[in-house]
């Protein structure tokens, strides 16, 4: 059974339940919720998107879009990055960048592997609202994203 | 192009070099190996500490990130129904993780000023105009009277000596008491070195606190009173010696202080 979606599909790639908690509610103040889709590690989010390991199901929604935090357990954000940038099917979808590292070293390794967006996670909630509003009114409104097939 | 970039070991040759040299002068002879033993030692054990600082900074500052995050959230989702104490009691620990933020943000300056930077041919006089021009609320605020004599140009880093001279400047508009601060920045070679000092007509310093306050997160007023993380000097004290120079303050308790500050010549360019 597949389930009819016609909003914005988020896949969320975090390990901390805190973040994944703070982002889901920053989310309910914008003016279209989104579908939010969490994995909570690198190798579930490639799982995810080759539709194999846990997700083999039809349910398996692809993401218009991807938010992908760095410290992840298992395969690290940066592999995950690499991965889908240096893969056919799946390079066309934006990967933004969510970490709490504002180094400069990470936010260039990021965009060399292809990152569509580097964003910091911020340091308290107006600010994280106001993060999460400009993510939905640019990605989920400004911007055309591909269609899939 | 290269000349002007010198590169960080070429200036620590050069400390080392000069730390030796004062060492000699001050012990009547060469030094002993034990004391360039004792000097390495000390250099090593200062890095340490600031790699230290910089590990616990950034490991507090996620904690802290969440703790803030969920105060705003609780602020927003209860904001309605909470009571007039609670929403007190919210505003103050989230005045405090804000506080404490701001000191995690400069123990972690403190503990960059080691690492690596670039190190060029600067105008300090450019650097006054950069400071003037970021305290440009604050110099008006107070009606602050800012003057400065020729100020040389050395090899060093930009963003040391922006962070020396406005920690500086902000102090001497910060406690200026209730007299318009009057400022001047003074500049003045000394064989190889150039001695600096900046008088204010502020509140002044006991006799008894001349050394303290540059002691990382000593103040010596109330947060209420005079606002401030209280690392200010101790990063002025940190940028100084790692050009090998000195950092001091005299003072006139309601009349003023004058902070000196002294920087090798590492190059002279004409």
């Amino acid at each position: 059974m597949t389930t009819l979606v016609s909003s914005f599909n988020i896949l969320l790639v975090e390990n901390s339940n805190e973040d994944i908690l703070l982002i889901r509610k920053a989310f309910e103040h914008t003016q279209r919720e989104p579908t939010l889709t969490v994995v909570k590690d690198g190798e579930n989010a490639l799982d995810y998107l080759y539709k194999r390991g846990a997700y083999t199901d039809d349910d398996t929604i692809r993401p218009d879009i991807i938010i992908l935090d760095l410290n992840l357990p298992k395969i690290s954000g940066l592999e995950v990055l690499r991965t889908i940038k240096t893969d056919i099917e799946l390079k066309m979808i934006p990967v933004i960048i969510l970490s709490v590292s504002n180094s400069p070293n990470d936010i260039l390794a990021c965009y060399q592997h292809q990152a569509n967006c580097y964003l910091v996670k911020p340091r308290d909630f107006t600010q994280f609202m106001d993060l999460i509003q400009h993510f939905d009114e640019f990605w989920n409104g400004t911007a055309r994203l591909p269609i899939q097939s | 192009m290269s000349d002007e970039i010198v590169s960080r070991n070429d200036l620590l040759r050069k400390i080392a070099a000069l730390e030796l040299r004062i060492m000699e002068l001050e012990e009547g002879g060469p030094c002993t190996d034990e004391q360039i033993d004792i000097a390495n030692a000390l250099e090593q054990a200062k890095n340490e500490v600031a790699q230290f600082i910089s590990i616990a900074s950034h490991d507090l500052r996620e904690p802290l990130r969440l703790i803030s995050n969920y105060l705003g959230l609780l602020e927003v989702e209860f904001a309605d129904v909470a009571s007039p104490d609670a929403a007190k009691y919210i505003q103050i620990a989230t005045d405090n993780a804000n506080r404490m933020q701001s000191l995690i943000e400069s123990l972690l300056e403190y503990s960059k000023i080691g690492q690596q930077v670039t190190f060029q041919r600067v105008q300090l006089k450019h650097i006054v105009s950069q400071c003037l021009f970021n305290l440009r609320l604050k110099i008006d605020e107070s009606q602050a009277e800012i003057t400065a004599d020729e100020l040389p140009l050395l090899v060093v880093s930009e963003s040391h000596m922006v962070q020396l001279f406005q920690n500086l400047l902000e102090n001497a508009i910060k406690f200026s008491g209730p007299r318009p601060p009057k400022i001047h920045i003074g500049a003045q070679k000394k064989g190889d070195y150039w001695l600096f000092w900046m008088e204010d007509n502020g509140i002044g310093i006991k006799n008894d606190y001349l050394e303290q306050i540059f002691t990382m997160f000593q103040r010596l007023h109330s947060t209420h009173e005079y606002p401030g993380t209280g690392i200010g000097l101790t990063l002025c004290q940190r940028i100084v010696e790692q050009y090998g120079g000195k950092i001091w303050v005299e003072s006139v308790l309601e009349e003023g202080s004058t902070f000196y500050w002294t920087l090798p010549i590492l190059h002279r360019i004409a």
